[in-house]
């Protein structure tokens, strides 16, 4: 039988007052992540400052039957740090340390709320970085990027998340703290448990510390942009280069409305009456770079390319990319309210998905945007609509729903990126047969007994429905409007 | 025993139910991995399955193909199309086999391992059930990563039927880079600033000749660009002697490897050993030492292979190497054991192997899956 108020006492007691936060009002910002339809509030937020508190307020909340929501920076885009059920928030921003840089062995040790980019800046003087590079990665946790298996902008060349994750420390759902791999070795005995655990959504354990694989970090870059008078035109010049066999580090596309979003945020002269643009980076071995560079055009001329433009510099690379990252953030200037989808789909199928995905648009009566990494078939079309209008909530869900239906029949998945969190949950059942959803239950059940972390988070859970399509109501469990 | 021939997925599922139903342990221990382990039950059904490539998506860079597809005949029907699957195995090796045993080579370095090329799978359970994970697309996080899971199974969790997988081009161009040394305090130093400048390897692979070191690097890419890698490397190999350089193909330079791995594949006493890769000096030294003669590494990833002579070399040498293991972290594997030889097939416990084996029972509760070679989970089938 939960015990909210006795459990908070020893929280207190444990954590000290300062770190447990109980006030509605402070507790808000908790409320929901970037998925800002999905909202709930947590009953109160713990703040612990190592693994061990971890796992004393996982235990105290175990013996008071309480549910746990473990939390990062809540940049996440499928509402998976979002609680629904009155249960417990425990975020990791103050497991923020960075514990060794060994540059032999090329491993660095930082705790779960340790933020991306505050890595990558502790390790800039190396020549080595932490290569995944989700545009949140300035605000976004590692602990958070292991979670989701986070996806980025270099992605397409260099790898995601769990390919740069060689173990992790972890607080299971009796609070008992186990370790999966590491020593600084890059390999184990066995079935591979780092990679169960990257994009586990923390549903199986909430991660505490990761030992980060460290890679060369390139120094010769070209990136290039081209402009072009459809999506259908960019989206053929990703999938030629692909099968070229060209592997550049990035190759970003954006649409014509987006293009215009961020050239008024940015002004860097792209030419807004162009329909798509491709920004397109390729790194490696300085003398060859420009041949890339040439064949990369030519494909994208062979495609209709009005205007092709390639910069070397690295302040006019970094304005380029820095924009292509703030890129969301440029939406507010058009909409009150927007949802990012996330489906992935083989990149020889990008132009016709892009047209279905406008045509749905239509359908539903949406304005739909794109910026996306489209070398990887991640396409990302952004719905805008009014938070607060029930039927644009509605459209915006069932123009998803039909979006990544679409992509998952023409072999693509519901989710490149961001997680299935409780967004996607009900197309679990679309994407994979019910003895491959009954294994996913087993595997959470097999961690977490009574279900008390993250539940309804991933996959369908048979103890708590999440149902946002038909929402019922603000803060009801069973709701998440 | 007769060994079952599997041709199709329905195949193996029936087998599977079979079994299951008559409480008899379905075995497959590989070929070059096929003494590795704690020995399969008296009783069992050996199976081998068939394959080939299903479909090649040739403008995506991925390919479709049955796990028992050899690695020989992957990269033949691959190579056509200007494209390969950057596994380093021996070319009789099937996929399920390099899956289940998480093999990889000295091209890890620029390709990653089989967990890094693996996008899908579709395996039997111990249930017969068909499971699909992952899929075609290359990037994909919908439900948990049992693709990658897989990896290093053992063959335990689940029977892997198909898999998808990255390929890439072909480089143009392999070069190849000798240098010896008799002192390889300085290794792990020299790898970690080669890898920031523009001698960053494609591959790395250390072995003992005689009483020296012969360490490997190679460059995959356009002439021009290894010009430039070479010279670089040329300019930061201090402590090391240049003793040859040469230019190939990829498949010479796959043939080449795979020679080299002869001695693997008869070795009458295997071990490998996983260490953190700034600790493969210190281990290959202290090998080197006890008189081994037989020693080769990829040394960017610490992972050591040895071949020792017979069981009371196997026996003498255990306890060093797991005293070392004690205090540089990593574990050590008897891929072959020598005749009469008792030791732990896995050593030191690694705190993960718990966890390991609670999946084992949640994924196959009757152990009817290579049942007891690695996780033993108390659950028997005759
Ligand atoms: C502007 C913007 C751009 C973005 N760009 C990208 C992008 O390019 N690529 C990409 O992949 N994503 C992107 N995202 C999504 C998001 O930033 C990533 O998913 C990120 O990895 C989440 O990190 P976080 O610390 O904010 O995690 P949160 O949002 O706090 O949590 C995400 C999920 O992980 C779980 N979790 C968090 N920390 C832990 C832990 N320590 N242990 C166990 N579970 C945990 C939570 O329970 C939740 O289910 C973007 C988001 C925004 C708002």
């Amino acid at each position: 039988m939960a015990n909210l108020s006795q459990a908070i006492v020893e929280l207190t007691q444990t954590l000290g007052p300062d770190h447990v936060l109980t006030d509605a009002n402070e507790l808000r910002v908790y409320e929901c992540d970037g998925f800002t339809i999905a909202r709930g509030m947590p009953a109160a937020a713990v703040f612990p400052t190592c693994t061990e508190q971890v796992a004393a307020c996982v235990k105290i909340l175990a013996k008071h039957d309480l549910s746990i929501v473990p939390r990062g920076s809540g940049t996440g885009l499928a509402g998976g740090a979002v609680v629904f059920d009155q249960g417990i928030l425990i975020s990791t921003s103050l497991l923020t340390h960075i514990e060794s840089v060994d540059l032999e062995n090329r491993v660095a040790i930082v705790g779960a709320g340790c933020r991306n980019l505050a890595l990558t800046d502790a390790i800039a003087s190396t020549g080595l970085r932490f290569s995944p590079d989700p545009s949140s990665q300035r605000a976004a946790t590692i602990g958070g990027n292991a979670a989701t298996n986070a996806g980025g902008i270099n992605t397409l060349k260099h790898g995601i998340t769990t390919n740069h994750i060689l173990g992790m420390e972890m607080v299971l759902a009796d609070g008992s703290i186990v370790q999966t791999r590491t020593d600084n070795c890059y390999d184990g005995v066995g079935p591979d448990l780092p990679a169960l655990l990257c994009g586990s959504e923390g549903t199986l354990g909430i991660i505490t510390r990761l030992w980060c694989r460290l890679v060369a970090d390139p120094k010769h870059f070209r990136t290039v942009y081209a402009m072009f008078q459809s999506n259908a035109d960019a989206c053929k010049t990703v999938a030629d280069v692909i099968a070229s066999g060209i592997l550049p580090t990035s190759m970003e596309m954006m649409d014509g409305a987006m293009i215009k979003v961020v050239e008024s945020a940015f002004h860097l002269g792209f030419d807004t009456n162009a329909n798509a643009m491709l920004l397109i980076e390729v790194d490696g071995i300085d003398s060859v770079l420009d041949d890339e560079v040439d064949q990369i055009s030519k494909i994208a001329k062979s495609n209709g390319a009005a205007d092709i433009q390639h910069c070397s510099d690295p302040k006019e690379r970094m304005a380029l990319w820095g924009a292509r990252k703030k890129a969301f953030g440029a939406i507010g200037r058009i909409s009150h309210s927007y949802c990012t989808q996330d489906a992935c789909v083989p990149r020889s199928m990008l132009p016709g998905v892009l047209d279905e995905v406008m045509k749905i648009g239509k359908k539903f009566d949406l304005t739909i945007t794109n910026v996306f990494h489209a070398g990887d078939g991640n396409i990302h079309p952004i719905l805008l609509f009014d938070e607060e209008k029930p039927d644009d909530v509605r459209r915006v869900m069932l123009a998803s729903e039909a979006i990544l239906k679409y992509c998952v029949s023409v072999g693509g998945t519901i989710t490149g990126e961001h997680g299935v969190g409780v967004e996607k949950l009900h197309l679990m059942h679309v994407m994979f047969n019910n003895a491959t959803n009954q294994t996913f239950l087993k595997i959470k059940k097999s961690f977490d007994p009574d279900q008390r972390l993250n539940d309804a988070k991933l996959i369908p859970s048979d103890k708590m429905k999440i149902q946002l399509i038909e929402p019922v109501g603000a803060n009801t469990p069973g709701g998440a409007m | 025993m007769n060994t079952t021939q599997i041709e199709n997925p329905q195949q193996l599922a029936d087998l599977v139910r079979d079994c299951r139903a008559k409480n008899i342990p379905l075995v497959d221990y590989g070929k070059a991995h096929g003494d590795l382990g704690h020995r399969p039950p008296q009783s069992h059904v050996p199976f081998e399955l068939q394959g080939d490539i299903l479909e090649h998506y040739q403008r995506d860079l991925t390919v479709r193909t049955s796990a028992g597809i050899t690695i020989g005949r992957l990269n033949e029907a691959l190579k056509p199309t200007g494209q390969f699957c950057p596994i380093n195995a021996d070319d009789d090796l099937t996929l399920g086999e390099v899956i289940a045993h998480n093999i990889y080579g000295p091209m890890r370095v620029r390709y990653g391992a089989i967990r890094d090329l693996l996008l899908g799978l579709h395996y039997i359970d111990s249930h017969g059930e068909d499971i699909h994970v992952g899929g075609r697309t290359v990037k994909n996080v919908a439900g948990y990563d049992i693709t990658r899971m897989m990896v290093g199974s053992l063959g335990e969790l689940g029977i892997i039927y198909e898999a998808t997988l990255r390929t890439y081009a072909i480089p143009a161009q392999v070069a190849r880079v000798e240098l010896e040394t008799t002192d390889l305090s300085t290794l792990a130093n020299a790898i970690t600033t080669w890898m920031i400048t523009e001698a960053n390897p494609a591959s790395t692979h250390l072995r003992r000749i005689s009483d020296r070191w012969q360490l490997e690097i190679c460059y995959f890419g356009q002439p021009t660009a290894n010009d430039v890698q070479v010279a670089a490397l040329r300019q930061a190999t201090t402590g090391l002697t240049w003793i040859d350089e040469k230019r190939c193909d990829l498949t010479e330079q796959l043939n080449h490897w795979q020679q080299l791995r002869q001695w693997q594949r008869t070795s009458l006493a295997l071990v490998k050993i996983i260490t953190p890769p700034a600790a493969t000096a210190q281990i290959c030294t202290l090998l080197a030492e006890q008189g081994l003669a037989q020693i080769t590494a990829l040394p960017s990833h610490g992972c050591i292979f040895a071949s020792m002579t017979d069981a009371s070399q196997a026996e003498q040498l255990d306890p060093v190497i797991l005293e070392q293991l004690n205090t540089l972290g990593g574990v050590r594997l008897w891929i072959r054991q020598p005749v009469d030889c008792t030791l732990a097939p896995f050593a030191p416990q690694q705190p993960d192997w718990p966890l390991a084996t609670q999946l084992k029972r949640t994924l196959d509760p009757d152990n009817l899956l290579n049942p007891g070679r690695f996780l033993t989970t108390g659950a028997s089938s005759s």
